[in-house]
């Protein structure tokens, strides 16, 4: 899997350029696949609210 | 890991930001009350031993996508702000603190520590534009997201930035000045492995690269493919690795190439529970006696 685009002008960010829909959950509400669930990225805007509450 | 809790007769405390939001509660001073919709009342003095494990803070979805700097945010930073009181109590050790758990996630971070312990990893750098690129990376190198690997797109579909081959000519690099991304060397993959540490303990399982896309993780039925093995070697690297970060928990994946293995990055609160049952079971069980008096 290649993202390379040389030809392309490009806007936004890397984020827009390189996402993808994440994939599906499961009826618990659990997403199954590991990459949209990996806990901390998950938690990453509550820990920095709770480690510098206010800053955001 | 409630089971594996109640199997050793302890009787957990579970928190977290949204569950606070329907609870009767008062803290004052050295002392927690609570009292669940149930009925169910606790109280406990928060200087008193006790044993703690964060797995998280909230509900993936909990107050989610609200905007910075409006009243929600701050409610939103009330609960947190609350949860953050009772997290910080004298008396409980933490599996991994908090603080930890937060700053030790940081890819760039756990590059540097490896590199100090002398444990093989990728050369990984960050740059603001193209020019700042060492030539070290090659002519095609990993492109990985430093911060969030996850967002919701403005109509509310969530994405998933996964880790991806890039070209040193590649357009895409003009981006960079607009969010740091990593930049790790390329390698060439025979397997995968996803090593997870408890404390002094730690287990490997491995998942062979072939046909597989360069992160594995785009493969649902990857995540169902891991085989345990035991590799000693990269298991002391791995709980090395895990001591010098100070996180009792790890679930960290590593490549094994022709020319030995190197650690790619780790999660302290990574997911175990989709590995061989065998090993979902010890991790669950290591995390319980750690937690158990």
């Amino acid at each position: 899997m290649s993202a390379d685009r040389p030809d392309e002008v490009l806007t936004g960010s890397l984020y827009s350029q390189l996402a993808a829909p994440a994939p599906a959950t499961a009826a618990n509400g659990e997403t199954i696949n590991t990459a949209a669930k990996e806990t901390v990225d998950r938690d990453r805007e509550e820990l920095e609210e709770m480690l510098h509450p206010g800053e955001s | 890991m409630l089971a594996a809790l109640e199997s050793r007769s302890v009787e957990p405390i579970i928190l977290d930001a949204a569950s606070l939001e329907s609870t009767s509660y008062a803290v004052e001073g050295g002392k927690l009350e609570l009292e669940s919709e149930q009925g169910n009342r606790l109280e406990m003095r928060l200087e008193a031993p006790a044993r703690g494990w964060i797995r998280r803070i909230a509900p993936p979805d909990w107050r989610r996508g609200v905007q910075a700097g409006t009243e929600q945010a701050a409610i939103r930073s009330a609960w947190t702000a609350l949860l953050s009181a009772i997290a910080s109590a004298p008396g409980i050790s933490w599996l991994t603190p908090l603080e930890r758990l937060f700053l030790r996630e940081n890819k760039l971070v756990q590059a540097a520590a490896a590199e100090r312990l002398g444990i093989p990893t990728p050369k990984t750098v960050a740059a603001s534009d193209r020019s700042r690129i060492p030539v070290g990376l090659g002519d095609q190198f990993v492109v990985k997201p430093l911060g969030s690997s996850s967002f919701s797109s403005s109509d509310g579909i969530e994405q998933v930035v996964w880790s991806q081959l890039i070209r040193h000519d590649s357009a895409l690099l003009d981006l960079l000045p607009k969010a740091p991304f990593i930049l790790q060397a390329r390698l060439e993959a025979e397997r995968h492995l996803r090593v997870v540490t408890v404390s002094e303990q730690a287990w490997t399982c491995e998942l062979p690269a072939e046909g597989l896309p360069l992160d594995w993780r785009r493969d649902e039925a990857a995540h169902d493919s891991f085989h345990p093995i035991s590799e000693t070697e990269i298991e002391q690297h791995a709980l090395r690795l895990a001591e010098g970060l100070g996180i009792g928990y790890s679930s960290q994946d590593w490549i094994v190439t022709k020319d030995g293995a190197f650690f790619i990055d780790l999660n302290p609160a990574g997911q175990w529970l989709f590995l061989p049952r065998e090993i979902a079971s010890a991790v669950t069980e290591a995390i319980a006696v750690w937690l158990s008096p």
